[in-house]
């Protein structure tokens, strides 16, 4: 009966799906190290590089004008404020680690935390 | 589920034309019930993806053209009353690699229902990911490709759960209001 295969198909493939994505996790947190400054991109250029030691407040611009207030507080980097409309970056929280991301799509924005000992990331650029 | 037999036998073009309004209300009506919920998770482009499944019961009931049909008109309809231009751009791209990728799952016969919704939400999330990574030409938007998987994986069954109960249902009343 070609419906029972369907069926277990379909159970095979949520549960290949759910393999595969706690794969992915753990090979995301197993490579995660904190890092040690955030770099803030818009429109894919780096504008700013700050240390994530120390506790900053500023005010962003995006590509339409738009901006997002990031804060640096102990470490942990966040955003605030923002004037667009869905305010997804300020849902994103609060990220620290190696490699996280905070993304506001409408003004281009990205926030990355890198780690400066990571030869991955380029340690030339680095302003303190 | 062959969907054959959805709603008795409607080959005259009246029945033809209301059924797809209908199938364009009804999906228009799930996105605007998407776009009240708030989904209370940090993750961009992560959503319920509910009138996936009025697609999904077009793709069954008639095929891949009325299917793209009523997608693409689902989006314009509610981007223009419920979102912006932006939103649009951004929600065509996922639905039409989703809708690709479901109508191929369909072809293949490996799925059911909501096995091919599933294949719909998944590929609707990774091509929303690829989508955001390309415009803020980043590669860490990956982080976020677990979170999406689980959860189109999820929202697509259970969508896909649910437009095969209803499309049963509907098969029935329409087969009953032919008969009075």
């Amino acid at each position: 009966m070609g419906g029972e295969n369907q069926k277990k198909n379909t159970y095979i493939l949520l549960l290949a799906v759910c393999i595969i994505a706690v794969c992915i996790f753990v090979a995301n947190k197993a490579l995660a190290k904190t890092g040690d400054y955030a770099e803030v991109s818009v429109d894919g250029e780096t504008v700013y590089e700050l240390p994530l030691s120390e506790n900053t407040e500023l005010l962003i611009t995006g590509t339409d004008g738009g901006t997002n207030k990031l804060i640096i507080n102990n470490g942990v980097c966040y955003v605030t404020e923002a004037d667009c409309p869905d305010k997804l970056c300020i849902k994103q929280g609060k990220i620290s680690h190696n490699g996280e991301s905070i993304i506001c799509l409408p003004h281009k924005l990205v926030i990355t935390i890198h780690n400066s000992s990571d030869t991955s990331s380029n340690v030339d650029a680095i302003t303190k | 589920m062959n969907g054959k037999e959805f709603w008795g036998n409607d080959d005259n073009r009246t029945s033809y034309v209301v059924i797809l309004g209908f199938m364009l209300a009804l999906s228009l009506i799930l996105s605007y019930v998407e776009s009240l919920i708030p989904f209370p998770f940090g993750v961009p482009g992560m959503k319920l993806g509910l009138p996936n499944m009025a697609v999904v019961i077009l793709i069954y009931r008639y095929g891949a053209k009325e299917g793209i049909v009523i997608n693409v008109l689902r989006i314009i309809l509610s981007g223009f009353l419920f979102g912006n231009l932006f939103g649009i751009m951004f929600s065509i791209s996922g639905a039409l690699i989703s809708f690709l990728c479901m109508i191929i799952a369909k072809k293949s016969g490996l799925f059911d229902m909501r096995g091919v919704s599933v294949i719909g939400g998944l590929c609707h999330n990774i091509a929303q990911l690829l989508v955001a990574a390309f415009i803020v030409k980043t590669s860490g938007i990956m982080f976020y490709l677990p979170v999406l998987l689980v959860s189109g994986a999820v929202t697509g069954f259970l969508n896909g759960f649910i437009a095969e109960k209803l499309s049963i249902y509907l098969n029935k009343s329409f087969i009953r209001s032919k008969n009075r």
